[in-house]
């Protein structure tokens, strides 16, 4: 652990400044209509209905928000488990994204739950849904929050440990060497856990059968489902790490992430393949002339222009063309999910749905406040990699 | 009347749930918790692998 602290560093900065001003305002704003919905009732500020139970929130803040938030899962499968150790740099800022990613969403369903003030009773009255994916997912997505936690602490102890407060020292002083001779069965549950609640994020609309599209109905949507969050993962990790070297000019990791783009590349080929084929096999390939199925072409094209971009040896080292590629594979990953939660579903003729503003300004508010706290962090703890150049010192002022 | 005419869903004789249920019972309950236990075990076990390898090329290296 100790090569952290030469590796890591804060950006420093002022952490109050224009845009992160603005962020708090958004932050503010979403706020208050949470606060509506919770003293009014989950109608005063949704269009949810009884056949569209979960909207935006879900499909958005928790579907997208934790695949968004598997860039940990996804670097931490390259590097401790396929020893790819050249991608090190990547894991904290990684981790951030997804402990950020995930607390967030475990706010975006205590929000959408109608009863929430019995959520406390999922971990203590388990037997209650033994034979429900959601059970699964509330329980792992809560323990994968406390394991991306205890993965980024050490960000925290290093900075602790040179603190003028002696309790704050010795507490990370030991929280250091804890950690060090705990890592891989923490990493270990770090890599589990999303494996199982990825997969039932997928087994969760296996529920409405027929009432969900065929082209997007399989039983190999818990599969699908967790490869995909490998590839929005591995996505956001090439977003991540290119804007914060852009804004905190940072040195840019540009070879590093043009040899992580060949991983990307097989990954979403095979997952955009598999995909087309399955849909093939079951025979509902016809279905791609029907309305939805522009919707189906959409999250494929994404995915396989994406990564044919990064098979390209001579685009894959452009950094501009990585970032295209990764918000191709970003929004193809997107696409697939809110298909699977929202387009693809059908609850019957008399029901429709579009987000109302409030339910806009919770979501806006939440990914706003990721944001918000990822900025305060990362010039606050040694996250990023990396010292900052001198055009740096003048930018990270302004970000 | 069949369903499908007052705007009902097409259903089959098989229960709806019945494809969910299948791959949550065979991961959770046949054999409970064996596959994510095997699958924690197992990454742990190659981690740990890949760890004693950098540290002994490392201890080489010096």
């Amino acid at each position: 652990m100790s090569g952290h602290t030469e590796v890591h560093s804060p950006v420093g900065g002022r952490v109050m400044t224009r845009p992160f001003a603005i962020l708090l305002l958004i932050v503010g704003i979403g706020a208050l209509v949470t606060l509506w919905r919770f003293f009014n009732g989950i109608a005063s500020v949704s269009n949810l209905n009884n056949g569209y139970p979960w909207g935006v929130w879900i499909s958005i803040d928790v579907v997208v928000g934790t695949a968004i938030g598997c860039g940990g899962f996804a670097i931490g499968l390259l590097v401790y488990v396929l020893n790819r150790g050249q991608y090190h740099h990547l894991v904290r800022p990684a981790v951030l994204t997804s402990l950020l990613g995930y607390g967030l969403a475990v706010i975006a369903v205590t929000i959408d739950l109608g009863r929430w003030w019995g959520l406390w009773k999922v971990p203590t009255h388990i037997w209650r849904w033994t034979h429900s994916p959601q059970l699964e997912v509330a329980l792992c997505v809560a323990a994968y929050v406390m394991v991306l936690l205890v993965e980024i602490s050490p960000a925290f102890f290093e900075k602790w440990k040179d603190s003028s407060n002696s309790f704050l020292r010795s507490f990370s002083e030991r929280g250091l060497t804890f950690m060090d001779r705990a890592l891989v069965w923490i990493l270990a549950l770090g890599l589990m856990l999303p494996a199982m609640h990825q997969s039932s994020l997928g087994t969760m609309m296996l529920l409405p059968g027929p009432r969900v599209h065929s082209l997007w109905f399989t039983p190999w949507l818990p599969f699908l489902f967790l490869v995909n969050c490998i590839i929005i993962g591995f996505a956001v990790v090439v977003l991540e790490a290119t804007f914060s070297a852009i804004a905190f000019g940072r040195k840019r990791e540009t070879s590093m992430l043009a040899s992580l783009g060949k991983v990307i590349a097989g990954v979403a080929t095979f997952w955009a393949a598999f995909r087309v084929i399955e849909v093939a096999v079951t025979g509902d390939l016809g279905l791609i002339a029907s309305g939805k199925g522009l919707a189906f072409l959409a999250e494929v094209l994404l995915t396989a222009f994406g990564a044919l971009i990064l098979f390209s040896g001579n685009l894959r080292v452009r950094p501009s063309w990585q970032v295209r590629a990764a918000m191709l594979l970003l929004l193809g990953g997107i696409a697939h999910r809110v298909n699977t939660y929202l387009v693809a579903f059908t609850p019957g003729e008399n029901y429709s749905y579009f987000p109302s503003v409030p339910e806009l300004f919770i979501t806006f508010g939440i990914i706003a406040a990721e944001v918000a706290i990822y900025l305060a962090i990362v010039k606050t703890f040694p996250i990023l990699s990396g010292k900052p150049s001198a055009a740096g010192k003048e930018i990270r002022g302004s970000v | 009347m069949s369903f499908e005419k007052i705007g009902l869903p097409e259903y089959s004789d098989q229960g709806v749930p019945h494809v969910a249920y299948t791959v949550q019972n065979g991961i959770y309950y046949k054999l409970p918790f064996v596959i994510p236990a095997a699958l924690y075990v197992g990454l742990a076990a190659v981690m740990l692998r890949n760890r004693k390898t950098r540290e002994g090329s490392e201890g080489a290296k010096s």
